[in-house]
């Protein structure tokens, strides 16, 4: 007889060497779905992945109608159930593709309990929605027990906290923690009537959403500013406007950069920016350095004695002194080459030797005023 | 009437309770340890936009590596370190650090002394460390008045007794430094009371408490801060710990409430603190914030709480009626603000006698109270 190296030399799958024919991929698509009382006899139990531990929160099994079988891929303790309560037969959703092999029936089984019927939706619209949803339920005056999870619906769970109950509510019924719902309210929260639009519409047409990565990264300067509103006094309205607005901005930067500047580090170069416009750049560099440095209600305690060995002072040697400091200064500011490590070891030697010259400008004055008889002691 | 001054201290840029913030302490191991530290901690306080810094010398950090068995090593020829390996820190290095960040008050070296109760270990441990603190408080004086005069110095006080800390300044009387500085440790609020006393009677201008945000403590440098220095000043932590555990300070008495999540809270419990942050929100929706959201929200809480409530005792501390009437609406322990308020008004009676008379009278009051 033939053997298979013999058909494929006589019918050929390619027209001529190098020339594939396009071989269109069996998809194992759902062609169509219904209810139906099925045998249970006819469903049969798939084993290539295990049964889940907790119990389906449908009403009925679903099943898969696969190359004329019906294979059970998710609520087979109803199937139970019901061979031991002795019915004949019992109401599935079935679902049904043709020819479908063993692995396409597994990845369908894991998928039961993982990706939602109806698809998923992107991570701005469940902010959106959980806090819609959050919203609606603490304004109800339903018993919010009928909202709980189906088979029970007693309410055990719930205490006496409104708030607590919704949360609850929303973690059981969307299959989330309750960690996740908290997040997804508090990346909703400052979000305006107008922020939320805008980045909604968005979606279709951007390669980059704002998604959870997005928001995460947004959170963390969204607290910051935050912080500075609230330290501001402003009112909760403002904040939300302003957050909003930051967002939006955040948002913007992120789709170009695919990254958020940390706020308190543009804050910090802002203010940096700010501090050194104020300085007065006429005004010679020493007197700059002091006016940054020394505080303005500068008072020296001159304690119980100044010692003797430093009264030798003179002025015009701090005269002197100052001149050189300021000449380094003057050299440091006209040169071009200078980076920001050299400035900051001028400047730090500057205060330095300014702080040794004010120390002898007040061993003099404090000398001047022992030969006054102006000198108290303080301590016993 | 002097000022007070409440001092945030465990803060980093990131790690703000507010902006602007008033007054920033740091410490010289953390902050002052290396160039990038000391640039970092700098930039921290041009974002902040803060009036006043304190640097404190990190003896306190000596204290932790010492109770955990850690190398601890004053040693000028080695780097000034702080790692898991241990700690090198000496006076010069405190002053250093000064000139880099230019605080507007500085502590010196010190050793602290451990936390015991028997009074024989007490004294051995006082005797023991005694030497570390004169010679190190002396070195950072002289240093100070050498390179960096306009820093106010702060010389922290390591006793456990009045009369050890009358010891210590024989030591030091005779050196250039602005005021005392001093752990509360253990104290209460009433024994601090006498400590502060006696510094005024030694004509202490200015005095800083070093890590307490306590309510009676803070009402004691709110009374003395009106009525006795020129300055008192307070630092504190407890807004920045309590906050990663959770812990909301309550506006009234600066006690912890702990909202973790495991926490079951009625919905007739209201919050009734007037801050910022609280205003319209609920424990219910503190409680269940994201831990970094939470965390963020209840540092900003404890210590708009911590600076108010100093704000609100220093206007009440007109008199020790006022003071008492203020913090009964603030306090449910009557024992111990009728403590506080009798060692106040024994103080209040005899401060123009000698100090033996002043501690005598108090001491005779404790005895009175412990009946």
């Amino acid at each position: 007889m033939f053997n298979e190296e013999k058909i494929y030399l006589i019918q050929p799958d390619h027209v001529s060497p190098g020339e594939m024919t396009v071989q269109v991929p069996q998809a194992f698509s759902t062609t169509h779905e219904y209810f139906d009382d099925i045998n249970i006899n006819a469903v049969e139990s798939f084993n290539g992945i295990s049964d889940y531990i907790g119990e389906t929160i449908s009403q009925c099994p679903t099943v898969l109608n696969t190359l004329g079988r019906f294979i059970c891929l998710d609520g087979w303790n109803l199937i139970e159930e019901a061979r031991q309560a002795q019915l004949e037969t019992i109401r599935c959703l079935v679902q049904v593709a043709d020819n479908c092999p063993d692995e396409e029936i597994a990845i369908r089984k894991v998928a039961t309990r993982i990706i939602p019927a109806n698809g998923k939706c992107s991570y701005l619209e469940t902010v959106r929605n959980v806090k819609a949803l959050y919203q609606m339920l603490m304004a109800t005056r339903e018993n919010l027990v009928c909202f709980h999870h189906g088979g029970r619906r007693r309410g055990n769970e719930f205490i006496n906290n409104k708030e607590e109950n919704v949360r609850l509510i929303l973690a059981t019924r969307l299959g989330k923690s309750p960690n996740t719902i908290s997040k997804y309210l508090n990346h909703g929260e400052h979000l305006s009537d107008y922020a939320m639009p805008t980045l909604m519409a968005t979606i279709p047409d951007q390669t980059v959403k704002p998604n959870k990565q997005f928001f995460e990264k947004a959170q963390s300067n969204k607290n910051k500013m935050q912080v500075d509103l609230k330290s501001e006094g402003k009112p909760e309205n403002e904040i939300t406007e302003k957050l909003s607005g930051y967002v939006l901005q955040m948002f913007d930067e992120y789709k170009r950069t695919g990254d958020i500047q940390n706020y308190t580090r543009s804050q910090a170069a802002d203010s940096e920016d700010n501090h050194a416009e104020k300085l007065p750049v006429e005004d010679a560099p020493s007197d700059s350095i002091a006016i940054k440095f020394l505080p303005k209600d500068f008072s020296y305690y001159p304690g119980n004695q100044a010692s003797p060995e430093q009264t030798s002072f003179s002025i015009n040697d701090i005269k002197a002194d100052i001149a050189t400091i300021a000449t380094n200064l003057c050299d440091l500011s006209q040169n071009q080459n200078a980076q920001l490590p050299e400035v900051t070891l001028y400047v730090t030697a500057s205060i330095s030797a300014l702080s040794q010259c004010l120390q002898k400008c007040r061993t003099i004055d404090l000398t001047i005023q022992q030969h006054e008889g102006g000198n108290a002691i303080w301590v016993n | 009437m002097g000022k007070l001054e409440i001092f945030c201290a465990g803060v980093s840029i990131d790690v703000l309770p507010c902006r602007p913030l008033k007054n920033i302490l740091v410490n010289v191991p953390h902050e002052g340890s290396s160039p990038k530290a000391i640039s970092n901690t700098l930039k921290m306080f041009q974002y902040a936009n803060n009036a006043l810094t304190y640097l404190d010398s990190g003896g306190f950090q000596l204290l932790v590596f010492e109770l955990a068995g850690k190398q601890y090593t004053f040693d000028p020829a080695q780097p000034l370190q702080m790692s898991d390996q241990g700690i090198n820190v000496t006076p010069e290095y405190i002053i250093a650090v000064a000139m880099e960040m230019q605080p507007k008050f500085l502590s010196a070296l010190d050793f602290p002394i451990k936390k015991l109760t028997d009074k024989n270990e007490q004294e051995k441990e006082f005797l023991g460390k005694l030497g570390y603190n004169i010679t190190w408080a002396r070195k950072t004086a002289n240093l100070r008045k050498e390179r960096c005069p306009h820093i106010k110095l702060l010389i922290p006080v390591q006793s456990y007794t009045v009369e050890q800390f009358q010891e210590f300044f024989h030591y030091i009387k005779d050196i250039e430094f602005d005021g005392l500085s001093m752990p509360v440790r253990n104290f209460e609020a009433h024994e601090i009371a006498i400590f502060l006393i006696t510094f005024y009677k030694l004509n202490i201008p200015m005095v800083h408490l070093l890590g307490t945000s306590k309510l009676l403590t803070t009402a004691l440098a709110a009374y003395m801060a009106r009525h006795y220095f020129a300055w008192v000043s307070m630092d504190s932590t407890s807004w920045r710990l309590s906050a990663q555990y959770n812990h909301y300070i309550n506006p009234l008495s600066l006690q912890v409430t702990d909202i973790g999540y495991n926490v079951i809270i009625d919905e007739n419990i209201r919050i009734y603190c007037p801050c910022p942050w609280c205003r319209g929100k609920t424990f219910t929706y503190i409680k269940n914030l994201p831990h970094t959201e939470k965390v963020s929200f209840l540092r900003c809480h404890n210590w708009w709480v911590i600076e108010h409530a100093a704000k609100e005792l220093y206007e009440h501390s007109d008199t020790v009626l006022t003071l008492k009437e203020h913090l009964l609406t603030r306090c449910p322990d009557t024992g111990e603000i009728e403590k506080l308020c009798s060692v106040l008004n024994i103080i209040d009676a005899l401060r123009d006698r000698g100090i033996e008379e002043i501690l005598f009278a108090c001491r005779l009051d404790y005895a009175d109270m412990m009946i």
